[in-house]
């Protein structure tokens, strides 16, 4: 019998090879019911699902709720989960499913952006601003117009090709894994990240070109 | 078209890795998600012996050969029959062949007896039931000059003469009647 796991803060502070143990060791004790150990897993992975939920539907509210049926519906299939992928492969693509599965049951319905609550540290990135600031002929553009236009144009990528930007641009997924998660071709993956490109930066010409 | 030429559109869209949700959101995120599998757990465990049995019984029947199918759909059908029965026959009870609690006002007429067929003449009243729905329906000026036992054979129904006859029996053929009536 395993010991169980008193707290987050040990996976936070192992190596790489020693963190993959643990989770293994984490998702062998969820699989048996052990509360806790799943508590370790969704503050580790609740980060990434909650930005891919956010990415995907551009708001909040609705991020919150899928990411929190994202893992409501990881437990409730954990104990069918083998151990062939990476439970982080495993709940990204839960994950990609139920944000799929809402959008498109929101499909005819008009979508609200709300950026109200989101802490924007752009304001910090030197990059940034130095694109806003270089590249935009309209000088007196801020930053919050450039972020209501990207996220603008993001929504109107289809939601493929959406996934695709969120997964490898924004996220740092690389094509290959990406290409295992969405059980689809590299190839595949970097046709429909080329297309969505070129799509956004027709949507943001006054930006990017 | 290589990765350079989005070079300026990548930079862009990693702004949106700035887009966070409000200061201390994820301590509250965690704590949400564990109660809702915690009431999942609770519910689980309330209704867990039903899902075991119904998946067991699921589980045999789609493994089960055909033969054994059939055996098992005539089991259901007979259950489903016998529990429909038990419950008619229950409710059957409770409602026509409850005995009675009060000795109603009248002449007991036995079965089989002499009197019985002058008794059969005559216009007893309903039995006391204890059945909220026929006290309601009970009227005060209902009398009773004949008092049913819960085994006697009575009927307000209009059978023809013979017809579900117990051998060595006589039935009785009562009626309801009021003082109004008389």
């Amino acid at each position: 019998m395993e010991a169980p796991v008193d707290s987050v803060a040990l996976v936070h502070s192992l190596s790489k090879t020693e963190e993959a143990e643990e989770l293994r060791r984490l998702v062998r004790q969820a699989q048996a019911g052990n509360l806790k150990a799943y508590d370790a897993l969704v503050c580790k992975h609740q980060e990434q699902i909650y930005g891919l939920c956010y990415h995907m539907s551009s708001n909040h509210d609705d991020a919150n709720d899928l990411a929190q049926d994202s893992f409501v519906k990881a437990w409730q299939a954990l104990r069918g989960f083998k151990a062939d992928s990476s439970f982080y492969t495993w709940i990204y693509r839960i994950a990609v499913n139920t944000c799929l599965n809402h959008l498109k049951s929101r499909r005819n319905r008009s979508v609200h952006i709300s950026l109200n609550d989101l802490e924007i540290q752009a304001e910090n990135d030197p990059a940034l601003v130095e694109l806003v600031s270089y590249r935009t002929p309209r000088r007196d553009a801020g930053l919050g117009e450039l972020q209501q236009r990207l996220n603008e144009a993001f929504l109107k990528l289809s939601e493929e090709h959406r996934l695709v930007v969120t997964l490898h641009d924004i996220q740092g997924i690389p094509h290959d894994q990406i290409a295992s998660l969405l059980k689809i071709n590299v190839g595949t993956v970097r046709s429909r990240l080329f297309y969505a490109r070129q799509q956004l930066q027709v949507f943001l010409g006054d930006f990017v070109d | 078209m290589s990765e350079n030429d989005f070079k300026a559109l990548r930079s862009l869209l990693r702004m949106k890795r700035n887009e966070k949700p409000p200061p201390g959101y994820f301590q509250s995120f965690t704590s949400e998600v564990m109660t809702r599998v915690k009431f999942l757990e609770q519910d689980k465990a309330q209704v867990g012996w039903f899902f075991r049995v119904s998946r067991w019984l699921w589980a045999s029947w789609l493994k089960s050969e055909s033969e054994i199918k059939s055996g098992w759909n005539g089991l259901v059908r007979t259950s489903a029959l016998t529990v429909v029965g038990v419950s008619v026959a229950t409710l059957c009870f409770s409602f026509f062949l409850a005995p009675e609690v009060d000795s109603p006002v009248g002449t007991s007429v036995e079965v089989g007896s002499s009197d019985a067929s002058a008794a059969a003449t005559a216009q007893p009243s309903l039995p006391r039931r204890q059945s909220s729905l026929l006290s309601v329906v009970e009227p005060a000026n209902l009398t009773s000059d004949l008092r049913i036992r819960t085994l006697d054979l009575a009927s307000t129904n209009l059978f023809p003469d013979g017809l579900f006859r117990i051998p060595d029996q006589r039935s009785v053929r009562v009626g309801f009647g009021s003082n109004g009536d008389r």
